[in-house]
């Protein structure tokens, strides 16, 4: 710093600069190279005070320390992603979770202007088409499922499920019903799972964790392509299955869940095109396949019907 | 918000919230008021990173939040003050242990941890706390908690957050409490207040959705068992501390007088302004001068044991007022004769002293009783300061130069002739106390700045080795003479050499912990003075 040189200089200071010089002395050599960083130091400071008062502050300013990077005020980035999604990511969160008591502050959200909210700028899918009759009471809790956060944000809203048009590779734009079986299952799922973790004492983090995001997936549209079948099986789509067709209401036993079968056939597709729903590793579970009743487009042999399934929700995945 | 005060700041934001909220709050402190998507653009940082770290912020009362003219977004800011203050906290801590012991002190440590809390939730944890230390009840326990709690709140030294108007353009900002509660009383206790006890050990859950969002309907059907409301829900306190800061002013005017007069003296003082503080209106409010105190009414405010008679207590007012400090002025002669303390000129005067040893340790003493000529007489010419000073002419001339040279005095001019020949113009030296307090302030704050960032590079270099140190630490406290063997083997941890540079690396971390505290008191009496003057 110029040390206070440049300031106030108002008047001109008739011997400024010359104290040392005497008359008839030729003045001193024009300094060259900058002042150096420590100059030294004419006389040391004194020492600091330690009275027993500053003994106790110091006690105390270092618990406040060690407290406010340890409180979930500390916000830390979250750990790197590396493109995989792994089995054990929800466990380790739910660890930490759980042994951190300090992981559990959430704000009043009336003193803090709605916007910050999480998942209040998420925007409502574009809903077309009449809505499935789904029944609220819902399946199997999948609470032990517990850490995946991006069911709670979106959950927050309770937004109706809306349906998707899907665009088919054969140029038809048809509302897909089953997006909207799809879309609202994983969206009441996500719901129930964003109630489920509130109700056991929410992490704060999880909650904004958006991570699960629509870019998130290991597949994207652009590796895909079309097997030998898509295509050509169009024709079996509306042909119905041995069970009955009618009824679109999921299973009283919640058993059905359209993800499960497709985490048969296809691992860690995500479901729910892009919405930030369950996570499909979820699915290692050991989980029964039951077949819905109201895919239409299920072709009878196995295999093409995952196929399908798969097509069909990639391509979902694809309306913006 | 200069540019010293920006960087204090933002080095003690990074240390307490990491650097993603450092870096929000340095655009903001940097900026000025910006909605979400500046904020976001400017820091690089996502929108949902940014919403929280907002959210961190207004939390501790850091940063504020208002809708915009226009109505369409939301303004946030931060002030620079706010930030600083945290360097403050253990001071207020230790003031609560002083004013209103043990419990005192962790109920204010609990609410500066959170930034504001439920008076429901902070008994709770005090008395979690006071159960692991005191080894009580915490049914019990907190019952004198509450009792502290209250006390607290009617010494002004906690106060209401002030929950935001409902009439937000955006609409989006939703507080219950506000429709009941037209004026909002800062230090107003909840109307629930008797029905706030100890809930038991169960984490705290709060149930804040106010009811017109219906995910929340379902969120309270499916959280089922016990999720009770906090009795108290919407009512949050923090810490108010212009009231400490309060304290911390009477504390060294008190101190003051101990010096200069008498520790008798001292006690009438601090009386004194025990009683200003009961008769002023608004106790946190940091006025010129106390209201004026009558003599009749003096005596219930006196201690008791130096038993003061009528005249001695005469004389010890008329001491204070005659001082040249002036801590009392004398208002009226009725009542006994009226006394007001003269804040401001208190102020003034912690302000020369610390200058004054600031002017010492920088330069001699021969200089500060240059300085201190200077203080009292306003202006002299160099041949008077020689001639009062006593010092030769030679050495008084450098003396005025090295201290015009920082900043410290100031030169006038007054011309005797037209031109402006050296040897017929008076060359005036006077002290400027305001700006050089200012000086003095930015250098401070520079210089607090310097010493946080060097504590953070020390700590952030040697991070392996302290964590190393601590886990050392911990497991020789706790395997304390079971076995010689295993303490061997935690001894193997570190090497010799480690410990050596560990111990040197806490101390030096120590030391500058120290010098920040102490640092604090300075930035106190000089910003004290300048907002007084």
């Amino acid at each position: 710093m110029s040390r206070g040189r440049g300031r106030g200089r108002g008047r001109g200071k008739p011997f400024a600069g010359l104290e040392s010089l005497l008359p008839g002395e030729p003045p001193p050599p024009p300094i060259l190279t900058p002042p150096p960083l420590f100059p030294p130091m004419e006389k040391r400071p004194l020492e600091l005070r330690k009275l027993p008062t500053d003994t106790e502050l110091l006690a105390l300013k270092e618990n406040l320390r060690l407290y406010m990077q340890q409180s979930p005020f500390a916000l830390k980035a979250g750990p790197e992603k590396q493109g995989i999604r792994r089995y054990s990511d929800k466990y380790i969160q739910l660890l930490e979770s759980e042994s951190n008591e300090f992981v559990s502050w959430r704000p009043d959200w009336r003193f803090f202007p709605g916007e910050l909210r999480p998942g209040s700028s998420k925007r409502r899918r574009v809903s077309s088409g009449p809505k499935p009759v789904v029944p609220s009471s819902r399946k199997r809790a999948r609470s032990s499922e517990g850490g995946r956060g991006g069911g709670g944000g979106a959950g927050k809203d309770s937004a109706p499920p809306g349906r998707k048009k899907v665009t088919f590779a054969d140029g038809g734009e048809r509302v897909d019903p089953l997006s909207d079986v799809d879309e609202s299952v994983t969206k009441e799922k996500g719901e129930e799972e964003g109630e489920g973790e509130e109700g056991e004492g929410e992490v704060e983090e999880e909650v904004y964790d958006e991570e699960v995001e629509e870019e998130d997936t290991d597949y994207n549209m652009s590796y895909f392509d079309n097997g030998e079948d898509y295509g050509g099986n169009e024709s079996d789509a509306l042909e119905e299955g041995p069970f009955e067709s009618g009824s679109m209401e999921v299973g009283e036993d919640g058993d059905m869940m359209v993800e499960d079968i497709m985490c048969e056939g296809a691992e860690a597709v995500a479901v729910g095109g892009g919405r930030d729903g369950l996570d499909i590793s979820s699915c290692d579970e050991e989980v029964p396949v039951y077949y819905s009743p109201h895919q239409h487009q299920v072709s009878v042999g196995v295999a093409g019907m995952m196929v399908k399934l798969v097509r069909i929700v990639r391509s979902v995945e694809v309306t913006p | 918000m200069s540019k010293q005060q920006v960087r204090l700041a933002s080095l003690l934001l990074e240390e307490a919230f990491g650097d993603q909220v450092e870096a929000v709050g340095t655009y903001l402190l940097k900026n000025g008021g910006s909605n979400l998507g500046e904020i976001s653009k400017g820091t690089g940082l996502q929108i949902n990173k940014v919403k929280k770290c907002l959210v961190v912020l207004i939390q501790h009362q850091l940063a504020l939040f208002e809708p915009h003219s226009s109505g369409k977004y939301v303004l946030y800011s931060v002030s620079v003050e706010s930030v600083q203050l945290r360097g403050r906290f253990p001071r207020y801590i230790l003031a609560s242990r002083e004013l209103y012991g043990q419990i005192g002190e962790l109920i204010c440590e609990y609410i500066l941890h959170q930034g504001r809390t439920l008076m429901s939730q902070c008994i709770n944890r005090v008395a979690e706390r006071l159960e692991v230390t005191l080894g009580a009840a915490p049914a019990e326990v907190s019952k004198v908690v509450k009792t502290k709690f209250v006390g607290m709140v009617e010494g002004q030294y906690l106060t209401r957050v002030k929950p935001p108007s409902t009439e937000s353009a955006l609409g989006q900002v939703n507080s219950g409490d506000s429709a009941r509660t037209p004026i909002f009383g800062k230090f107003e206790l909840p109307s629930s207040l008797t029905a706030i006890k100890y809930t038991g050990n169960k984490r705290k859950r709060d149930e804040e959705d106010p009811g017109n969002q219906p995910s929340s309907k379902r969120a309270k059907k499916n959280t089922g068992e016990g999720e009770e409301k906090p009795v108290d829900d919407g009512v949050f306190w923090s810490v108010n501390f212009d009231n400490f800061h309060q304290h911390f002013q009477d504390k060294a005017i008190v101190s003051a007088v101990r010096e200069r007069v008498d520790e008798t003296a001292a006690c009438v003082m601090r009386s004194l302004l025990r009683m200003a503080i009961n008769l002023s209106q608004d106790k946190s409010l940091q006025t010129k001068s106390s209201p004026t105190l009558y003599k009749g009414r003096m005596a219930e405010y006196l201690p008791d044991k130096p038993k003061l008679s009528e005249m001695d207590l005469e004389h010890y007012l008329k001491a204070l007022t005659d001082d040249q400090a002036h801590f009392l002025s004398k208002e009226d002669d009725s009542g006994g004769g009226g006394y007001a303390v003269d804040y401001q000129q208190c102020a003034q005067g912690l302000c020369q002293a610390t200058v004054e040893g600031i002017v010492r340790e920088r330069f001699s003493s021969k200089c500060l009783r240059v300085f201190r000529l200077l203080l009292v007489k306003r202006v002299l010419e160099q041949k008077q300061v020689v001639d009062m000073a006593m010092i030769p002419s030679k050495e008084a001339r450098e003396l005025l130069y090295s201290l015009l040279a920082e900043n410290f005095i100031s030169l006038q001019e007054i011309p005797r002739t037209m031109d402006y020949a050296p040897s017929r113009t008076f060359y005036l030296f006077s002290v400027n106390l305001p700006s050089v307090a200012r000086l003095l302030l930015e250098r401070t704050y520079q210089a607090l700045g310097n010493i946080v960032s060097r504590r953070m590079f020390e700590m952030k270099t040697h991070k392996r080795l302290l964590e190393k140190y601590a886990q050392y630490q911990e497991q020789m406290a706790q395997l304390k003479g079971r076995g010689e063997v295993e303490e061997e083997e935690i001894e193997e941890i570190l090497t010799p050499d480690e410990k050596t540079t560990a111990e040197q690396v806490k101390k030096t971390i120590q030391k500058l912990e120290a010098g920040e505290l102490q640092l604090d008191e300075t930035i106190m009496s000089l910003s004290n003075y300048i907002r007084m003057a």
